[in-house]
């Protein structure tokens, strides 16, 4: 498979993973991404940051394929995916957490868990999932997956994404609305996936959290990159990022 | 009560059941369907008829009696189902659900329009397997052997129907995909395929029942009409997509109706509707219907 290779800021070159150019998209005639550009490297973990309504979720649902209304131009490791219908992006091992966390109450929570299909060998066994969050064990058995609370939501929409050897996760606003004890567990987790080898896309409005986790971010507003920074922050401009997120 | 009146009484029972066996299928078709799809398909009935004229037209033509009917006439009326989905459902997801309303009714008119053309509206009879033909006395009410088939072959498919949504892992899927199919689409499962296959089952269904309703209704062009009619009250009353639902009323709407007959026949054609404004008004969503 072809693949870019690009000098990381260490002098490395390492591969690239996803590369979105120009990208536009639109809710019927309201076009809200105006030209999004974008590059993760292999094992980065990269957070796209921005105020409500900046265009975040959606740069995340065309690159897992649910925006209908799209234009640009989206590679993963060397194929052109823009055109590609959902399922199949899924299966090149792209995986969502979507910012609803799609938690499933016709289902039980072990259904929830089981519900993606295995896509190789890679994947997280039940028992490491279970070494990652302690608290899934005991509610494996829960009837319906509205049954859990929202921290056990989330650790469920995570994990379950992890058993299925997808590497490249796009995780939309992870923390949002969890008690911090929960969201130092949700950053343990990026850590081990780091060491994994584990691609990462994630929507933040939390930068305290993204901080502790990331290796670049990007600034959106109103449809566009407007800025980016690696994350060995100066105080200036951490005052700069807080003004990206403030109303 | 003295013995005739409980003979009676089990008689039109055993009618309900057989009638209720009916409104089940073609309920629990429409049931599955309303969920995966969002569509309420109004070619159920038509489709039932389909499965019925599909078992007269093979027996006539290819010499496939009733028991090859019965497997060979639902497939047939599944693939039509699926080539219906593919060339006319597929413009429509995005709008309205009023609009699959009306494009099943429409083809629904069509395909009984061309059956009544063909076939003329006389009823054609079909009969009763040998192997089906009798029945025994069980002392309180005799029961055709037909008859007791059919209610047989409708609970077995039902539960197991029930069953394999409820408990099985492909279930899950299906419930999944109901509730927020995008998501699951993010997983790597190929959702518009399952929506094809589940339309294609949800037909099937009604072919199933059309098959078995050959030999006891005689096969007409307007045979879907009027069943369609009480199995929308049966869905309405069971709660709108509810595969629960669909069976608990479809059997109970069947034993009402035929106590019905017993106490007070002349409200045995309505007491269907009565019963669907009722629950309507105590529980506007059905009674497995999920509560907003
Ligand atoms: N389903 C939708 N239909 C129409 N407009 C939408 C829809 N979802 C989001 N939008 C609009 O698109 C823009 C970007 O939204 P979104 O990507 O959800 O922002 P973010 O995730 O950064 O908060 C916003 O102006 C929002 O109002
Ligand atoms: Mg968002």
């Amino acid at each position: 498979m072809e693949q870019l290779l690009e000098n990381t800021a260490d002098g490395t070159a390492a591969a690239v993973d996803l590369e979105v150019s120009d990208l536009n998209a639109w809710y019927g005639e309201s076009h809200v991404l105006h030209g999004m550009n974008l590059t993760v490297r292999k094992g980065e973990l990269v957070t796209l940051m921005g105020r409500n309504g900046a265009g975040k979720s959606t740069t995340l649902n065309c690159i897992n394929g649910l925006m209908r209304k799209r234009k640009g131009r989206i590679q993963f490791r060397g194929t052109d995916i823009l055109r590609m219908a959902p399922e199949r992006i899924a299966r090149m091992g792209i995986a969502t957490c979507p910012e609803d966390r799609a938690i499933f109450s016709s289902l039980t929570v072990g259904e929830n868990l089981h519900l993606p299909p295995l896509l190789n060998e890679r994947g997280m066994s039940v028992e490491e999932i279970f070494d990652l969050f302690p608290n899934l064990r005991d509610r494996l058995g829960t009837a319906s997956g509205a049954k859990l609370s929202g921290g056990e939501q989330q650790m469920l929409a995570i994990a379950r994404i992890l058993r299925t050897g997808a590497d490249f996760l796009l995780l939309d606003e992870p923390t949002e609305g969890l008690a911090p004890i929960i969201i130092d567990q949700i950053a343990a987790t990026l850590k081990i996936l780091g060491e994994r080898g584990y691609t990462v896309l994630l929507v933040e409005q939390n930068f305290r959290f993204a901080q502790s986790v990331a290796d670049r971010h990007y600034m959106v507003d109103e449809g566009r990159i407007v800025d980016q920074f690696s994350n060995d922050l100066s105080d200036q401009m951490k005052q700069k990022i807080e003004k990206y997120l403030s109303l | 009560m003295d013995h005739l009146s409980i003979q009676l009484i089990a008689g039109q029972v055993l009618i309900g059941i057989i009638n209720g066996s009916f409104y089940a299928l073609l309920a629990l078709g429409l049931a599955i369907i309303f969920g995966m799809l969002n569509i309420v398909n109004f070619m159920q009935g038509a489709l039932y008829m389909l499965g019925a004229f599909m078992a007269y037209i093979v027996g006539e033509h290819l010499g496939i009696g009733y028991w090859g009917a019965l497997i060979v006439c639902p497939i047939l009326v599944g693939l039509f189902g699926i080539v219906l989905e593919r060339v006319f459902f597929r413009a429509i997801y995005d709008i309205d659900p009023v609009y699959g309303l009306l494009l099943t009714f429409g083809l629904a008119i069509i395909i009984e329009g061309i059956f009544r053309i063909i076939f003329g509206s006389a009823g054609i009879p079909y009969s009763i397997p040998d192997s089906l033909r009798g029945g025994i006395n069980l002392g309180f009410v005799f029961l055709p052997y037909y008859r007791g088939w059919v209610v047989l072959v409708s609970l077995v498919v039902c539960l197991g129907t029930w069953l394999a949504i409820e408990k099985t892992p492909i279930g899950a899927r299906l419930r999944a995909a109901t509730e927020n199919p995008g998501a699951v689409r993010t997983f790597g499962i190929n959702v518009p395929l399952m929506v094809t296959c589940t339309y294609g089952f949800g037909v099937a269904l009604a072919g199933l029942a059309g098959v078995m309703a050959a030999p006891i209704y005689s096969v007409s062009p307007q045979m879907g009409t009027s069943i369609l009619i009480v199995t929308f009250a049966v869905v309405v009353i069971g709660g709108l997509g509810s595969i629960v639902g669909a069976i608990v009323a479809g059997y109970g709407l069947g034993i009402i109706e035929g106590l019905t007959k017993v106490f007070f026949p002349e409200a045995s054609s309505t007491v269907v509707f009565v019963a669907m404004a009722i629950i309507l008004l105590l529980r506007p969503k059905g009674l497995f219907g999920r509560m907003a």
